[in-house]
């Protein structure tokens, strides 16, 4: 039994980071309808500031993350005003995906330059990411914990802000009809900006968070990001619940997969759920037909 | 405009005839000045000007140079993952062949030809590494592909490289099939199979803790190498010790599962064959799920890296290499070692991908010193095989090819962190 939930747990782990990028992924999808592909290798980034500010700058932890944060943001909104912004006026998405593709080489090539392809390991206050606790048979690592923490707190201020502040209200209204909120007299462009910058942070605390788990190496990220994007297919594109409830089943699946599937089986697994969902529900599992959350 | 064009033209003949004519006028009064002067010794050294200078033409049309061979430069291509989670072996391995490169050229080169390489990236994907192989092939005109890491990767491009004649150098790459000279006419390396890596491994398990209440298992990739790694060790005579075997994903972010199926299974000792990242994050995890047991890293995992990642977990971890430790103190390693922080290397980069990358360079060095002036494939190929007895100055044991071998070193080192670094216990264990 504690075998069962030990792995549920660590599949749990590993589903709050595909749930937060699918998260972010979401959110700029449904507000703009725009896949962001840079937005794995935006967290990477944010992680290795982090760290730059806390080993290099001899910053405390919590202002080197903070200054991390601010330089995600700040980066998201000149990256959206020059690369984004100039293409939407277009009207054609295409060009704006592949902006996005562009933007993702040239920051995987500007990380790779200035921090190099060794992996590093990103030291936390006490070492915490050491400190394992047994409950039982139960073992419990002490970062773990504060991932999940972590998640809790940025899901519950991400909607706060969804539900309850007048950006919420506007990325809403553009979810639900673009036209009819410009109508409204929403401002396109300020929701857009505000909602890439909401997305990067999102994308940048899953990349700080994760950073002791995975080590701070080149393209880090970037394997989460592709189970971002597949647990946003499985959650759907248009609900943000979707996106964070798909992350974390494709996290269970994988871990029990990976326990008791044949290894064949166990890596083609993105793909397979993939394409299961496309077949039965191409709108997500918690995605009506034509663009409503289910949940 | 047509008596424009034939003005041009005029003019164009014009100075056409002058530069021939001063040209004669130069030859004819250089040799006038030298017959008045001595009519009889000039007549023969012309003549015996003549003989030489025909033999030399003669050699020229004997020996073709290879492709990527000039009078004065050689190339190399070489296949590397630049990005990606193997980012980090591409760059080690890639500052060792500056330095191979350098050390050759600010030595005056090799009869009389400098050293060139170019790296393209692969990211570990076989795909790129065979559009590498073309690019390399076709458009730069190699002479040979150099240092690539990866056997995926290289397996994919290895038939490019046999139809084209062109020979792959020293790769880190150990899928058995590399081996068969048969096959692979063109193919050297000093880095053996991971067959024999983990037959290796489990023979020195038996040796050194005997079989009672030992339990082994092995996480591989998932993937033909891995196969190989599995089959090597069920081929020791630790084989039928033999009781979990799990694989790993490139794209894995997590061994929990894999480390919780050890548990179930009550290992005693698991052999872990990734890269050094991987392998303390392995540590790292196995230490949160409650894994007991001894930890047995491959030739990937070496490195200092390993141990700064995973810090004290790591202390008490074994490795398996092919390879002296790049820490020890021997003559070739302090050498290595000079050379690559001369290059400007981070302790993080003196590893066994760079290691084995600056041996297979001593080697090459060696190769095509013995080739000589007239540089073919053939020619640099038995030159290979001649090498008997080659001293890396204790990187690894002295290096012995011939025609049925290609693989010049045959070693498994046994290492284990001790103090935070990795010590040799056991050197040539086969």
């Amino acid at each position: 039994m504690v075998d069962y939930i030990q792995i549920a747990w660590q599949g749990l782990v590993s589903g709050f980071a595909y749930a937060l990028i699918g998260l972010a992924l979401v959110m700029v999808y449904k507000t703009a309808r725009i896949l962001n592909f840079a937005a794995g290798t935006m967290a990477g980034i944010s992680g290795f500031l982090a760290h730059w500010w806390a080993a290099e700058q001899d910053m405390p932890f919590g202002v080197a993350i903070l200054f991390a944060m601010i330089m995600t943001g700040a980066g998201t909104y000149v990256v959206e005003r020059l690369t984004v912004r100039p293409l939407v006026k277009l009207g054609d998405f295409l060009p704006i995906v592949i902006m996005t593709l562009g933007v993702e080489e040239f920051l995987a090539n500007v990380s790779l330059l200035w921090w190099g392809g060794t992996a590093r390991r990103y030291r936390v206050p006490g070492d915490i990411d050491r400190i394992n606790w047994l409950i039982g048979d139960f073992r419990l690592n002490a970062w773990h914990l504060v991932v999940a923490i972590t998640t809790f707190v940025t899901l519950s201020i991400v909607g706060y802000i969804i539900n309850q502040t007048e950006l919420g209200l506007g990325m809403k209204a553009f979810a639900e009809d673009q036209d009819a909120a410009k109508l409204m007299g929403i401002k396109e462009s300020t929701v857009s900006i505000w909602t890439w910058v909401l997305s990067a942070l999102v994308g940048g605390v899953t990349g700080i968070v994760f950073a002791p788990v995975l080590f701070l190496q080149q393209d880090y990220m970037n394997i989460i990001f592709i189970k971002g994007f597949v647990a946003a297919i499985l959650g759907g594109f248009l609900s943000l619940s979707g996106g964070v409830a798909g992350g974390l089943l494709l996290g269970e699946l994988e871990a029990f997969t990976i326990k008791w599937a044949p290894r064949e089986f166990a890596a083609a697994l993105p793909v397979v759920i993939v394409f299961i969902v496309l077949l039965i529900r191409p709108h997500g599992l918690f995605t009506r037909e034509k663009g409503h959350e289910r949940v | 405009m047509k008596s424009k064009l034939w003005k041009l033209l005029a003019i164009f003949a014009v100075l056409g005839l002058i530069a021939v004519g001063c040209g004669d006028d130069d030859d004819s009064s250089s040799s006038s000045s030298s017959e008045s002067s001595s009519s009889e010794s000039s007549s023969s050294e012309s003549s015996s000007s003549e003989s030489s200078s025909s033999e030399e033409a003669a050699a020229e049309e004997e020996c073709e140079l290879a492709r990527g061979v000039t009078a004065d430069k050689i190339l190399f291509g070489s296949s590397q993952p630049m990005t990606g989670n193997l980012a980090a072996l591409g760059e080690q391995a890639v500052l060792a062949m500056e330095v191979t490169r350098d050390r050759i050229n600010e030595g005056g080169g090799i009869n009389g030809r400098m050293i060139e390489f170019i790296v393209q990236d692969d990211a570990y994907n076989p795909e790129k590494t065979v559009s590498n192989a073309q690019y390399f092939i076709e458009q730069e005109n190699v002479f040979a592909i150099w240092a690539s890491i990866g056997s995926a990767t290289l397996k994919a491009a290895l038939p490019l490289h046999d139809e084209s004649n062109t020979p792959s150098l020293f790769p880190w790459a150990q899928d058995l099939s590399f081996y068969d000279v048969n096959n692979h006419p063109l193919f050297f390396s000093v880095n053996p199979p991971a067959y024999a890596q983990t037959k290796g491994f489990g023979n020195y398990l038996v040796d050194n803790f005997g079989t009672d209440g030992i339990k082994v298992g092995l996480m591989t990739i998932n993937s033909v190498d891995g196969e190989q790694t599995v089959q090597g060790y069920k081929d020791s005579s630790g084989g039928d010790l033999l009781v979990d075997e799990q694989t790993w994903e490139r794209d894995s972010t997590t061994y929990g599962p894999q480390i919780l199926s050890f548990i179930d299974s009550g290992v005693t000792d698991v052999y872990v064959g990734t890269g050094d990242t991987q392998f303390a994050q392995f540590l790292l995890e196995a230490d949160q799920l409650g894994l007991e047991a001894r930890f047995w890293g491959s030739t990937g995992t070496i490195s200092a890296n390993t141990i700064e990642l995973a810090g004290d977990l790591s202390e008490g971890a074994y490795g398996v290499n092919v390879i002296s430790s790049a820490t020890g103190d021997k003559p070739g390693l302090n050498a290595y070692r000079e050379a690559m922080f001369a290059a400007g290397a981070e302790e993080a980069q003196i590893s066994t991908a760079s290691l084995l990358a600056y041996t297979g360079g001593l080697v090459l060095e060696e190769m095509l010193t013995r080739a000589g002036e007239c540089l073919t494939v053939e020619s640099f190929v038995a030159a290979g095989e001649s090498i008997k007895d080659f001293d890396t100055g204790g990187i690894m044991r002295p290096l012995n090819f011939s025609a049925e071998n290609h693989l010049g070193n045959n070693d498994v080192i046994i290492l284990q962190v001790q103090n935070g670094a990795w010590e040799e216990l056991v050197v040539g264990q086969e």
